[in-house]
């Protein structure tokens, strides 16, 4: 699985976390959208996401995707790159 | 960008000035007036057939198009100006054909009796020509057009205004919230209805541009009681249903990350952040016409929500979406030796139970649309009688009230082109 994919799975589970979240402390729901952009563009990349199982919290999961990244920026979009560090920083 | 009632303000211009116009020789007037007609009664014919709510004039209407009362020539300019202005406010309506249906009986009355009222003003025009002419055939075509839509014209402009004056012509993908909700619905709507077409992304991201719509229009509810435009009690019950049809919405775009329906979508990314930004972004019209405008874009969600629903149900149902391995019972992996646990399989039809919270899940928040967007027509529709009227300049507009004429057993039987109203009896 590549580290893209890796990141993929991740954010999948972000994007599950947003989105789920209800109550006041709730983020936007355009937060949660954003990440689902997210997604999409990973799709239009052909990347297949790894199945990453839900436990760490929507940040943790942002995080730990951006981490993944940090590690091959060579080898990651510039786009999608920027998109994930827009989100980490919505959702810190 | 043109609204209905700009065109009904220039349909109304338009008569006034046939009406004003000074004829000098009404036998050489009345052939390019009757030519005219032909234009004007096949365009008023079809704007009006798209309010479906009398149809008293057909025959008339349908005896001026056919050209038997006119001669072949050039028509009058000022009908054929008419003629176009019917025909644009004849192709919003179609363009709006959700919306006025949805609007109800009482604001496509309406828009019905506006336009009537000019029917009115320009038949009296011909008619006076007719009768000076010597068109005795027109004149009487004219006459019986002219009593059907006499209480028509007699009705107050600020009592014929109605929700639907405020539905503007746009075009999908223009920089309006129309365009933008017109883009997203059709880009939805492809992906929701085409099996080979829908992907995991479009089923969430239709749900969470739902979730965004309910939630704009409770805030722009809310706002629009503060500044008195509806009623307060309306407005709280219709924003806390747009509320609860959000979080609805929000839930019906959570899938677990064990499910997915892989594929690209990028028609529908793109018109989803266009109409992101139409609903959170710098407003550009009034809160009058932007809370008609969020109202038309919860009938279009509520119509894509019902597609949403039908396909999340199919799917959910077995077979159409994809599994990871790792989340497949032990047995499964067992028994399939050669899938990687790293991979993603069909969903076997034996193992929904995780998939049908998806459709569950859907229909709850169509439910949820449905009555939301009741409310909101209730909270919305005094609009026009709260706001100071930009055409009238009245403070309060007249507000309509059906009235059931009094039975009269001896009265002679009433002709069908008698004049009656749509909604009113006078």
């Amino acid at each position: 699985m590549s580290v893209l994919g890796e990141a993929f799975g991740h954010i999948r589970v972000a994007t599950s976390e947003l989105l789920a979240a209800a109550g006041a402390d709730a983020p936007p729901v355009e937060v949660g959208l954003l990440a689902l952009d997210l997604q999409e563009i990973l799709e239009e990349l052909e990347v297949e996401p790894a199945y990453v199982a839900p436990g760490l919290s929507a940040s943790g999961s942002l995080a730990a995707a951006a981490a993944l990244l940090d590690r091959d920026r060579v080898n990651v979009p510039l786009g999608v790159w920027s998109r994930l560090q827009a989100l980490v920083d919505l959702v810190r | 960008m043109a609204t209905v009632a700009d065109l009904l303000d220039l349909l109304h211009r338009q008569a006034w000035e046939l009406a004003q116009q000074r004829v000098d020789a009404p036998e050489e007037a009345l052939q390019p007036h009757m030519r005219g007609w032909v234009k004007v009664a096949a365009a008023a014919s079809r704007a009006l057939a798209q309010l479906d709510v009398r149809r008293d004039l057909d025959e008339v209407l349908d005896q001026l198009a056919d050209g038997g009362l006119a001669s072949p020539g050039r028509p009058d300019r000022r009908l054929a100006d008419l003629s176009v202005t019917f025909g644009g406010i004849g192709d919003l309506l179609a363009a709006e054909q959700v919306n006025v249906e949805l609007a109800g009986y009482a604001a496509r009355s309406r828009l019905h009796a506006s336009m009537w009222a000019a029917l009115n003003t320009a038949a009296r025009a011909t008619l006076a020509i007719a009768q000076d002419g010597g068109g005795s055939e027109q004149a009487t075509v004219l006459a019986t057009l002219a009593t059907v839509t006499e209480l028509a014209a007699l009705i107050p402009p600020a009592a014929r205004e109605n929700l639907l004056d405020r539905l503007p012509a746009a075009s999908p993908g223009s920089a309006t919230l129309k365009g933008a909700v017109d883009g997203w619905a059709a880009a939805a709507g492809e992906v929701l209805t085409n099996d080979r077409q829908v992907t995991g992304y479009g089923l969430q991201r239709v749900a969470g541009s739902i979730a965004l719509i309910c939630q704009v229009t409770a805030a722009t509810t809310k706002e629009a009681a503060d500044a008195g435009l509806v009623d307060p009690d309306a407005a709280r019950v219709a924003a806390r249903a747009l509320q609860r049809a959000a979080q609805a919405w929000r839930q019906a775009a959570a899938w677990p990350p064990h499910l997915r329906l892989g594929g690209r979508t990028t028609e529908l990314r793109h018109a989803s952040t266009a109409l992101d930004a139409a609903l959170t972004g710098p407003h550009a019209t009034g809160l009058p016409e932007r809370l008609t405008s969020l109202w038309a874009a919860v009938n279009v969600a509520t119509l894509i929500g019902d597609e949403h629903r039908v396909m999340t149900a199919r799917l959910a149902a077995g077979g159409g979406l994809w599994v990871s391995v790792a989340a497949l019972p032990p047995a499964y992996q067992a028994s399939h030796p050669g899938a990687r646990r790293s991979g993603w399989v069909p969903q076997p039809a034996s193992d929904t139970a995780t998939s049908k919270p998806l459709a569950t899940a859907a229909r709850a928040a169509t439910d949820a649309l449905r009555n939301a967007a009741s409310e909101l027509d209730v909270a919305v529709e005094p609009i026009q009688a709260r706001t100071a009227s930009p055409r009238t300049g009245l403070k309060a507009a007249q507000v309509w009230e059906t009235v059931t004429p009094p039975s009269h057993p001896r009265a002679p039987a009433v002709r069908s082109e008698a004049p009656m109203l749509p909604g009113v009896a006078l």
